[in-house]
C-alpha cells in the first residue's frame, strides 16, 4: 500500500489561482507545526522530520487542487507523510544503523532544553512503537487508520502502542 | 496515572519548524519538476542514442564503436557523462558496499580532491530524492543528485572566490549549484564536473544489538591484518576520529583510501551481508557478531548519518 487515501490518477496540477495558493499556505501555516512535532516525535530527528514534512506538503500541493476539496484535508496530509516516513525507513535502514550506535548527530530529543522526560522515554522506544503511539495516542487515528497508513495489520498497531503505553509507564510512570 | 495524550501535546510543543516552510515546499517542488524533466530528457537521449546505435550496428556491422562514455552534453548538469568515481548508491548512500566495493572507492590511482580538509561554506541536503551540495571555503563544490540506479556519482568543480562569498553572504544558496548552468558562468572557477575523489575514509563498527562493549573487545572481532590498520589509524588519526559514527558502543577510526581498499578486502571476504546494505556483519567462534561499515569522507569529515542515504 502506497498511497493511502489515493486520488485519481492523473491528478498533478498544482495551485494556480491566487485563491488556491493563498489557501494552500494557509493549509500549511494551520498543519505544519502538529506535523513537524509529531514527526520529530517518531523520527527523533528534526532534520528527518523537516524533510518528511516537506516532501509531505509538496505531494499535497501537487494535488491541491482536489485535496482542498476531501473532507479531511490534513488527514491525506498525515497519511501521505507517514507514507513518505515508512518509505524511508525501509530505505535507509536507519533502525539497523542506530542499534550499532551509528545515531544521527543532529537528535531532536537532545536539542531540548532540560532533555525532559518525556523526550528520554520516547526516545528509548524502538520507532515502530513511538508511530504507532503517535499516530494513536496524539493524533487521535484509529488502529485501522494506522495500519492502513504505517502498513501493518490493526492489530500490530494495537500491540506496539500497548507496548509503548507500558514502556512509558515503567520509565516515567512514577516520576511524574 | 498517565495520560498519553497529554504528555506527547505537551512534549509536541518542544518543535517547531524554523520559519519559511512554505518557501521551502515551493522550492522543492520546483526541483522536483526540474529533475522530472531532465530524467524525462536523459530517457529521451537513451532512446535516441539506442535508436542510433541500433542503426549503426544492423547499417554497418565494420564500424569502429564509439566510446562507453556518454555523447555530448550541453553544459555541465548532474547528469554528465558516465565515468569512473566514487557514487552515491541509492541504497547503500555513503556507506562502501563490500560486495561492490568499485562503486564506492576511486580507481587505483586516482588523484584525490585537494586540499584534504575543507572549512564547509553552505550545504544542502535533500533525500527525496536523495540529492546534496557541500561549499568550502577553498571554492570545491561537492555535489549529487539521485534520480535512479546506476547511481549518479560524487561530483566536484570550483567557485571562484567571488563566487564562494556570494554563498557565504547567502545572496546564492547551496540548493541552486546542483545544476552549474543556473550560475553565471563568471563564477564558476571550473564548472566542469569531476568525479570526487576522496582521500579520507571513517570504519564504524559496533556491537550487535544494543549492549554495550568496549572497543577491545570489538578490536578482536577483527583479523590481525584488519587490527593493524585499525590500530594504525587509531594512533596517527584518533583527533580526527569523526563524531558521526561515534555515538553509543560503537567506534570509528579513520583511515586513508588505500586503507579503505585493504580492509574491504581483508573484511569482504569473511563477512556475510547485513540487512541493511552497505554495512556487513562479522561474528566470533560463538556466534556474537559486530556489524561494521566504511563511510566516505568530505572535506569537512565524515558526512552525518543522516547523510547516509
Amino acid at each position: 500500500m502506497d498511497e493511502p487515501l489515493r486520488l485519481e490518477a492523473g491528478s498533478e496540477s498544482p495551485a494556480t489561482s491566487l485563491a488556491e495558493t493563498a489557501s494552500f499556505e494557509g493549509f500549511v501555516a494551520e498543519n505544519q507545526t502538529r506535523l513537524f512535532g509529531s514527526l520529530c516525535l517518531m523520527t527523533g530527528s528534526r532534520y528527518e522530520a523537516e524533510e518528511i514534512a516537506q516532501e509531505a506538503f509538496v505531494r499535497v500541493l501537487e494535488r491541491w487542487e482536489r485535496v482542498h476539496r476531501l473532507d479531511d484535508p490534513t488527514g491525506y496530509l498525515f497519511a501521505t507523510a507517514l507514507n513518505v516516513l515508512r518509505r524511508h525507513l525501509r530505505r535507509a535502514g536507519i533502525a539497523l544503523r542506530r542499534s550499532i550506535g551509528v545515531s544521527p548527530s543532529e537528535d531532536a530529543f537532545g536539542a531540548v532544553e532540560d532533555r525532559e522526560l518525556v523526550f528520554g522515554a520516547l526516545a528509548q522506544l524502538p520507532l515502530e512503537q513511538r508511530a504507532a503511539l503517535v499516530v494513536t495516542a496524539l493524533l487521535g487515528y484509529s488502529s485501522e487508520e494506522a495500519g492502513r497508513m504505517l502498513g501493518v495489520r490493526p492489530s500490530t498497531i494495537r500491540a506496539r502502542a500497548t507496548r509503548a503505553r507500558a514502556a512509558l509507564r515503567d520509565l516515567i510512570g512514577e516520576e511524574l | 496515572m498517565i495520560d498519553e495524550r497529554d504528555l506527547l501535546e505537551r512534549a509536541l510543543r518542544h518543535f517547531e519548524p524554523e520559519p519559511g516552510l512554505t518557501d521551502r515546499v515551493y522550492r522543492r517542488r520546483d526541483r522536483k519538476r526540474r529533475n522530472q524533466r531532465i530524467a524525462a530528457g536523459v530517457v529521451g537521449i537513451a532512446v535516441f542514442v539506442a535508436a542510433v546505435g541500433l542503426v549503426t550496428t544492423f547499417g554497418s556491422s565494420d564500424r569502429t564503436q564509439p566510446g562507453a562514455s556518454g555523447g555530448a552534453v550541453t553544459g555541465p548538469t548532474q547528469t554528465g557523462p558516465a565515468e569512473t568515481g566514487p557514487t552515491v548508491d541509492p541504497d547503500t548512500g555513503w556507506w562502501l558496499d563490500a560486495g561492490t566495493p568499485e562503486l564506492n572507492l576511486p580507481p587505483e590511482g586516482a588523484v584525490p580532491s585537494t586540499p584534504e580538509e575543507g572549512v564547509l561554506v553552505a550545504k544542502y541536503r535533500g533525500f527525496l530524492p536523495s540529492s546534496g551540495v557541500y561549499v568550502y571555503a577553498d571554492g570545491r563544490v561537492i555535489s549529487w543528485l539521485i534520480h535512479s540506479a546506476p547511481p549518479d556519482r560524487i561530483n566536484e568543480r570550483r567557485l571562484t572566490p567571488e563566487g564562494v562569498e556570494l554563498v557565504r553572504s547567502g545572496a546564492i544558496q547551496a540548493e541552486d549549484l546542483l545544476y552549474a548552468e543556473d550560475l553565471p558562468a563568471h563564477l564558476w572557477e571550473d564548472p566542469e564536473l569531476k568525479p570526487y575523489v576522496p582521500s579520507r575514509y571513517s570504519v564504524c563498527y559496533g556491537r550487535e544489538g544494543s549492549e554495550p562493549a568496549d572497543p577491545s573487545t570489538l578490536l578482536r572481532f577483527f583479523p590481525a591484518p584488519a587490527r593493524a590498520i585499525l590500530l594504525r589509524a587509531e594512533t596517527s588519526h584518533a583527533a580526527r576520529t569523526p563524531p558521526g559514527c561515534n555515538g553509543g558502543e560503537g567506534r570509528s577510526f579513520v583511515v586513508t583510501t588505500d586503507e579503505a581498499r585493504a580492509l574491504l578486502e581483508i573484511l569482504g571476504a569473511m563477512s556475510w551481508e547485513a540487512p541493511t546494505p552497505g554495512m556487513v556483519r562479522i561474528e566470533d567462534s560463538e556466534g556474537v557478531g559486530i556489524y561494521w561499515a566504511i563511510v566516505m569522507m568530505l572535506p569537512d569529515g565524515p558526512p552525518p548519518c543522516t547523510d547516509c542515504f
